[in-house]
């Protein structure tokens, strides 16, 4: 039996940690049945108070499933729950499906060619929601920039040279409601960002299809990132520290535009090749 | 004398939202300060029906978590003097609140508000032991049919069970033409099962989904005939004694061909 250190029938064998008792269930036993497992295999109340760690052994993770077997714990048995152990790769692709990023360790890293992963430093961390000193919603019905459709637009700057070095995300589905997306970087999104859905990077916004959703491009601060998509329906954008929300539907154009801050004003353009400027 | 009122139903799709958005502006029109607030985490819609979506910046969770003050979160609506909405996170699960979280964020509104509406997820789980943490009484809605009915008489005992007594039935999606033929529950029916005061009734009415899918809750336009039954439902919630106009489809020739024209829907007896 891989009841590995349950003292109530083992009290010779000495828990490998400590304090925390490891209670491994058998492979063999569905997770439906650890209660009932539970109650076999310990005296009554010898669990109330004490610090458990459940090792779920090969098992995949599966969110409510352990939010379901942590609240067992503690309500049926009144253990603390102090960790879960489970298998490294399960583990790994766990934390890959919440993020919904691909996780690679360190060690998966040399692998890879240098030049394709540059180290960079970001002096904030991406925090979300923006800091308070963000630019307020105005109150105007038409939004912030209720005319910005209609502005002539000033001389485009001469091109920056691009910070070195600055990673790029891809991600190769639509953003359905609910999902978030956020990276210190570039992100380029090949499909939709559909409403209720977020993109937040610290870098620029790249949709090769409908933003519909809300966009945040320059999440640290930065004021010179833009965001684009081939249609650029949002909710809301937000590039740097100003909010905007498009005007009503009746100006909607069905083409490739882009976003950017000119004179702290989020202008929307039509999108066209530098070289046909 | 403030108070917290939430829009239940345990069952999906029966009109919790609508009733929500509706009744909330509605007591803005009547001069009530009004916050409507959406317990529906990680899958909202309240701020989609009152066209007020492309306006949110912080969240109910945001608030909650502190990373906002709770005023930076309300947005208010534009279309009324003293309408605010409180949104829920979509981007977040209902266990990313706690009933004791809700307990004092109602308690903080209803210092400012003198009615707090809580909109209710569907099911009686995590998102519905938060919503009624704060509430000091239910408005439960119900469409007739029989799965409405009986997760609303569920609803009506774990109410009881969490001390929120009398909750008052609002009767949603209701056809009077269909009710006269005998193909559709009548209210006294359902009145008998579950046996709880009737606060209004709402005919089924293209209206509603047009109103929603515009963002403009029916209230704003006084033609509607289900705006009218809501801002009664209003009057009502605020104690006022109103009749309970009885509604019948006219059977008549002129009667059906109007309906036909789309022009009297029906006729309201008072």
């Amino acid at each position: 039996m891989s009841l590995s250190a349950l003292d109530a029938h083992a009290p010779e064998q000495p828990p490998v940690y400590r304090e925390d008792l490891i209670l491994a269930i058998p492979a063999d036993r569905s997770l439906d049945e650890l209660r009932s497992w539970i109650q076999e295999h310990t005296a009554p109340h010898s669990l109330a108070g004490r610090r458990v760690r459940l090792d779920i052994g090969s098992r995949a993770l599966d969110l409510f499933e352990i939010r379901r077997l942590v609240a067992l714990l503690q309500d049926d048995f009144e253990a603390e729950n102090s960790g879960l152990i489970a298998d490294r790769h399960h583990i790994h692709r766990f934390a890959e499906r919440q993020l919904k990023l691909d996780l690679y360790a360190h060690e998966d890293l040399d692998d890879v060619a240098p030049e394709h992963i540059t180290s960079v430093d970001l002096d904030d961390t991406l925090k979300e929601p923006p800091p308070p000193a963000f630019f307020p919603v105005t109150e105007d019905s038409g939004g912030p920039d209720s005319d910005f459709l209609t502005r002539p637009s000033p001389p485009i700057a001469p091109a920056r040279a691009e910070p070195s070095g600055r990673r790029t995300m891809s991600l190769h589905r639509t953003l359905r409601s609910g999902t978030v997306v956020r990276f210190d970087g570039d992100v380029v999104i090949f499909g939709d960002v559909n409403p209720g859905a977020q993109v937040i990077a610290a870098g620029n916004v790249t949709i090769m299809g409908a933003l519909k959703g809300m966009a945040h491009a320059g999440a640290t601060g930065a004021d010179d990132c833009f965001i684009f998509a081939f249609e650029l329906h949002p909710t809301q954008i937000r590039i740097g520290r100003k909010i905007a929300i498009p005007p009503d539907e009746g100006n909607r154009r069905d083409e490739p535009e882009f976003a950017r801050l000119v004179d702290s004003q989020i202008l929307i353009e039509p999108y066209r090749a530098r070289s046909a400027r | 004398m403030s108070e917290c009122i939430v829009i239940t139903s345990g069952k999906g799709g029966v009109g919790k939202t609508t009733t929500c958005a509706n009744i909330g502006a509605g007591l803005a029109l009547s001069g009530r300060r009004t916050v409507v607030v959406d317990a529906d985490i990680g899958l909202r819609n309240l701020d989609v029906v009152m066209g007020l979506e492309n306006r949110i910046v912080y969240d109910l969770v945001h608030a909650i978590e502190g990373e906002c003050k709770l005023t930076q979160a309300l947005i208010r609506d534009k279309r009324v003097e003293g309408l605010y909405l409180l949104p829920a996170a979509q981007t977040r699960d209902k266990n990313a609140v706690k009933p004791e979280d809700m307990k004092k964020l109602v308690a903080s509104l209803k210092e400012d508000f003198d009615y707090v509406l809580i909109d209710c997820p569907a099911g009686i789980e995590q998102g519905f032991r938060n919503s009624i943490a704060g509430a000091d009484r239910a408005l439960l809605v119900t469409t007739p049919e029989v799965s409405a009915i009986r997760d609303a008489d569920r609803i009506i005992g774990l109410l009881e069970a969490h001390e929120i007594p009398e909750p008052k039935l609002i009767i949603n999606r209701y056809r009077p033409g269909m009710v006269q033929r005998g193909d559709m529950m009548n209210k006294e029916d359902i009145l008998e099962i579950l046996a709880i005061d009737l606060i209004g009734l709402i005919p089924d009415h293209e209206d509603v989904i047009i109103s929603a899918n515009r963002g403009l809750p029916a209230v704003f336009d006084p033609r509607s005939e289900v705006g009218r039954a809501f801002m009664r439902i209003t009057g009502r919630v605020q104690g006022h004694q109103l009749p309970f106009p009885s509604m019948e489809e006219d059977t008549t020739f002129w009667g059906t061909f109007k309906r036909w024209m789309g022009l009297a829907p029906l006729r309201e007896v008072v």
